[in-house]
C-alpha cells in the first residue's frame, strides 16, 4: 500500500491547484508559492490539445496555444508526418522561462502536401490540408 | 411590437448556452497581483472584465469556430465561450487596474493599494 502526503503529491500542479481553488469557493488569491512558481506549468504545456477535422476539399487540424506567438511556432512535414513544435516564451517580471512543445500527427494520402497552409490567430493555430483533386468525392453520372 | 406567447414559451424551452471555464494562474509580486486566463480563440473585442464588489466575472466570446461542413475525426478542444468567476480575497486598488489580451492570453495587473505596499521603515 502506497501512502501519499496530499500536500506534497499535489504540489506543482496547475490542475491540483485549480481543483482546490475550485471547492474552496474560488477565491482569488490562495497563498501556495510552489504553484505561483511553476506558472502554467510544464507539465500543462507537454498535452498540446488538438482537433481534427475532415471537410469536404480537406482536411482541418486546430491547436491551442495560447500566450504563444506567431514567430514561436514551427511547423515541418516530413514523409506525411506533420510536426507542430515551438516555445512558449513566459515572461515573469525579469525572469522569462522557456517551455517546448510538440506534436506530430500523420497526414492523410489523399492531402496535397504543397498545399497544406497554417494560420495563427489568437492562440488558435489552424493548418488546412486540402485533398488532391483527384481524390475529392464526386458524383459520378450513371449513363 | 408584441411577442406571440408560444413563441415566448418557446424561448423559455431554449437550451442555456454552456461555457467552458479557462485555466488561470494568479501570481503576487511586490505591488500587484498578477491574474492570466488562458482563452485560446478570443480576441481582444472578445474579452470581458467585470468587476463587482468583490466579484470579479472574466468572459470570453469566441471568433472562430470550427467550419459547419466540418466532420470532427478527434476532438479534444471545447468550443464553448469562456467564463470565470473568482472572488476577491485580497485588497486591491481597484481603479488601477489594467488588462491585456495578446494571443489568447488575458492578463490583469491588479496593483495593491498604497498601505498594502511593503515599506521601509528609517531607522534613527
Amino acid at each position: 500500500m502506497t501512502l501519499l502526503r496530499p500536500e506534497l503529491y499535489r504540489s506543482n500542479s496547475l490542475e491540483s491547484l485549480l481543483h482546490d481553488v475550485f471547492s474552496n469557493g474560488d477565491p482569488f488569491f490562495s497563498y501556495r508559492p510552489e504553484a505561483a512558481r511553476s506558472g502554467f506549468s510544464r507539465k500543462d504545456w507537454s498535452k498540446l490539445r488538438a482537433d481534427f477535422f475532415e471537410g469536404p476539399d480537406g482536411f482541418h487540424t486546430v491547436f491551442e496555444l495560447p500566450g504563444v506567438s506567431k514567430s514561436d511556432v514551427n511547423l515541418e512535414l516530413e514523409n506525411s508526418v506533420l510536426r507542430v513544435s515551438g516555445t512558449l516564451k513566459e515572461k515573469r517580471g525579469e525572469d522569462e522561462t522557456n517551455y517546448q512543445f510538440s506534436r506530430s500527427l500523420a497526414v492523410p494520402d489523399e492531402v496535397d502536401p504543397s498545399k497544406i497552409s497554417a494560420e495563427m490567430k489568437d492562440g488558435l493555430l489552424t493548418i488546412n490540408l486540402p485533398k488532391r483533386e483527384e481524390t475529392k468525392a464526386r458524383t459520378i453520372e450513371v449513363k | 411590437m408584441s411577442i406571440p406567447l408560444a413563441e415566448n414559451e418557446l424561448r423559455t424551452q431554449e437550451p442555456t448556452q454552456t461555457f467552458r471555464r479557462p485555466n488561470y494562474d494568479v501570481s503576487e509580486s511586490e505591488d500587484h497581483y498578477q491574474l492570466r486566463v488562458l482563452m485560446p480563440g478570443v480576441p481582444k473585442e472578445g474579452v470581458n472584465v467585470a468587476l463587482n464588489g468583490r466579484h470579479l466575472e472574466v468572459g470570453g466570446t469566441r471568433s472562430q469556430k470550427p467550419g459547419e461542413d466540418w466532420r470532427p475525426i478527434l476532438s479534444e478542444l471545447n468550443w464553448d465561450d469562456y467564463k470565470l468567476n473568482l472572488e476577491l480575497n485580497v485588497a486591491v486598488n481597484e481603479d488601477a487596474i489594467d488588462a491585456n489580451v495578446s494571443d489568447g492570453l488575458l492578463s490583469l495587473t491588479l496593483p495593491k493599494p498604497e498601505e498594502e505596499k511593503p515599506r521601509t521603515i528609517p531607522i534613527h
